[in-house]
């Protein structure tokens, strides 16, 4: 399966044969294929949970007494893992944006 | 070297939150004026009416422009650069390269302030979040083609912590903004809802509640400092801490025996900071680690006397080190106080570094800094520039109801033109039990702004809003296109 750090890693050593252009660019869409849905689920469930641990708050702040800080504890961290899972498409969006420059500029030269 | 076509930069800290009070929101406005001056081609891209609003009152006659495909587009040309401010706040989703720079393919340059966290794990990565989230700013750094550090501690050890190639990185320094400047009248009666006038003199420690702004130490010198020096002066330490930390502090003094010599105004305002440097007699800045200093040079433009620990960047600032002194040997502390305070000569030492340090840190050099870098590094590796795509999100109901099935069919009707815009879905799910987000290009409504960020989308149409009865979804899409068009034709 293709990923991120192998492909780094043959374009450090690369020769720029034009067949190697070739399958790098099929792995980097490959790549693109897995990574961009993963992104858009990331984006689409992080709002629900943000939603669903507030409802939740809701509803536990009534009922929940000595148990409280027990759950507002474990909501923040589900809070703060979710933010942080759009930090991390947002570094591999980056991140796969400079392989395709830097592919694309191996084609040319290619 | 090649000239600098634009430069945008990343204006939201202005106004962010948790970015507005601290140093980064005020050293963007700083940054932005100082690019201003020097005549830089700067583009201030915001995201509100009130970042736009501070914006142009901070710096009139900036360029602004809110955040969109179009204004990035319009400054994509070879040469050109994005420069983010807010990389210190990443990740939590602020979003710090968004993605529309991303897919223009500009290089990108960020402002490094500092790199305390990834130095100091065991006070600042507690959390397993924590961890994760230094681990990916080191990850996004490393996909820049370059750092602006305020000193050139911040860029070593920067380089260091992140992996990033030294030589990509450059100092750009700081600046101080006007209102710190020497007193023009009495400052005292601008004090009278922070600090009571007791006939003695000011010493000042900006702190906060940070252990590395070193306030325990501080205290402790105080009271090594011989009385007869503490009964003509008045350490005042400003910050504003919560209750906790103050009686902290409180302690500590009361173990110095200083507790009368000590005053704690807590958090004070702009104008009643600049009245209290004024009135300082010596301003005193203890910390173990600083990414730049700004109280230090703050102290310094309102013409008062400063001195300084002589660990990381802060040796930097007024480069004498008559001014310095050890933070972690109290008893260094106390004799530099006391001297600072009792010796004339030394005294005209201090004031003279203090002067040379105003003329060298300014905007107007940080922002000449700003440009000479750009322009001599380059981008890190060649780019293919591409505008970014056109998009149109539509927001509302796309379910089975007779609105949504409508709105679904506009959607595709516009999707279907050639040269269309890529229509993006904001799903409502209010009132319904089968939520329609999932696809491609669909997204509930309630991840707008926080998590799909505005800047993505050319125009946002609230369909609700329109009147689009015909009943034919061709010929709404008709007349929704030509509107748009129409408005970016009178933007352009």
């Amino acid at each position: 399966m293709a990923s991120i750090s192998g492909l780094t890693r043959r374009l450090r050593g690369f020769a720029a044969l034009p067949n190697e252009v070739a399958a790098l660019r099929e792995e980097m869409a490959a790549l693109r294929e897995t990574v961009d849905p993963m992104n858009h689920v990331i984006l689409t469930l992080v709002p629900a949970i943000h939603h669903t641990v507030a409802l939740l708050s809701h509803d536990v702040h009534t009922g929940s007494e000595e148990a409280l800080p027990l759950f507002v504890g474990y909501a923040e961290r589900l809070r703060l893992d979710a933010d942080t899972a759009i930090g991390a498409a947002q570094v591999i969006e980056r991140q796969l944006s400079e392989l395709e420059h830097t592919i694309a500029t191996l084609r040319r030269d290619g | 070297m090649a000239d600098l076509p634009h430069l945008l930069v990343d204006a939201r800290p202005v106004n962010h939150p948790t970015a507005r009070n601290r140093g980064i929101g005020r050293y963007t406005i700083g940054l932005l004026g100082g690019l201003q001056q020097v005549g830089a081609p700067v583009v201030a891209l915001y995201e509100t009416d009130a970042e736009a609003t501070l914006l142009a009152d901070a710096v009139p006659g900036l360029a602004l422009q809110r955040w969109s495909p179009a204004a990035v587009r319009r400054c994509t040309e070879p040469g050109s650069w994005f420069l983010a401010t807010q990389l210190m706040l990443h990740p939590i989703p602020l979003d710090p390269v968004p993605r529309i720079i991303t897919e223009a393919g500009l290089p990108v340059a960020a402002v490094m302030y500092d790199v305390i966290p990834e130095r100091h794990p065991a006070q600042y990565q507690l959390r397993p979040t924590a961890r994760a989230q230094v681990q990916l700013r080191g990850m996004l750094t490393r996909t820049l083609d370059a750092l602006l550090a305020i000193s050139q501690f911040a860029a070593d050890t920067a380089a260091h912590e992140l992996r990033f190639p030294r030589d990509r990185i450059v100092t750009i320094g700081a600046g101080v903004e006007q209102q710190f400047a020497p007193a023009t009248s009495d400052p005292w009666p601008r004090l009278r809802g922070v600090l009571a006038a007791d006939g003695r003199g000011v010493v000042l420690m900006v702190s906060g509640a940070d252990t590395r702004k070193n306030t325990e130490r501080l205290l402790r010198a105080w009271g090594l400092v011989p009385a007869a020096v503490r009964a003509a002066q008045r350490l005042v330490v400003v910050g504003a801490v919560d209750d906790t930390l103050r009686w902290q502090w409180q302690q500590w003094a009361a173990e110095a025996g200083v507790t009368d010599d000590v005053a704690f105004t807590g958090g004070v305002t702009d104008d009643e900071m600049v009245a209290l440097h004024q009135a300082a007699a010596l301003a005193v800045m203890p910390s173990t680690e600083e990414g730049f200093g700004l109280p230090v040079l703050e102290a310094a433009a309102c013409g008062c006397a400063v001195i300084t620990s002589n660990v990381s960047s802060l040796p930097e600032v007024l480069a004498e080190p008559a001014a310095e002194f050890d933070p972690f040997d109290i008893a260094s502390m106390a004799a530099a106080i006391e001297r600072a305070l009792t010796d004339a000569e030394h005294r005209t030492v201090l004031l003279a570094a203090a002067r040379r340090a105003v003329q060298r840190w300014t905007w107007a050099n940080t922002g000449r800094a700003v440009v000479a870098a750009l322009e001599a590094l380059g981008p890190r590796q060649p780019r293919v520039l591409r505008p970014v795509a056109h998009r149109l999100a539509l927001a509302g109901r796309f379910d089975d109801s007779p609105i949504g099935v409508a709105n679904t069919s506009l959607a595709d009707a516009i999707g279907s033109r050639p040269g269309a815009p890529e229509v993006h879905l904001l799903v409502d799910n209010a009132g319904t039990d089968n939520p329609t987000n999932s696809g491609p290009q669909r997204f509930p409504i309630r991840a707008l702004g926080r998590f799909v960020h505005p800047s993505l989308f050319d125009h946002i149409i609230t369909l609700s809003a329109l009147d689009l009865s015909s009943g034919d979804a061709e010929l709404d899409a008709t007349a929704l296109l030509e509107w748009l068009e129409r408005g970016e034709r009178a933007v352009d």
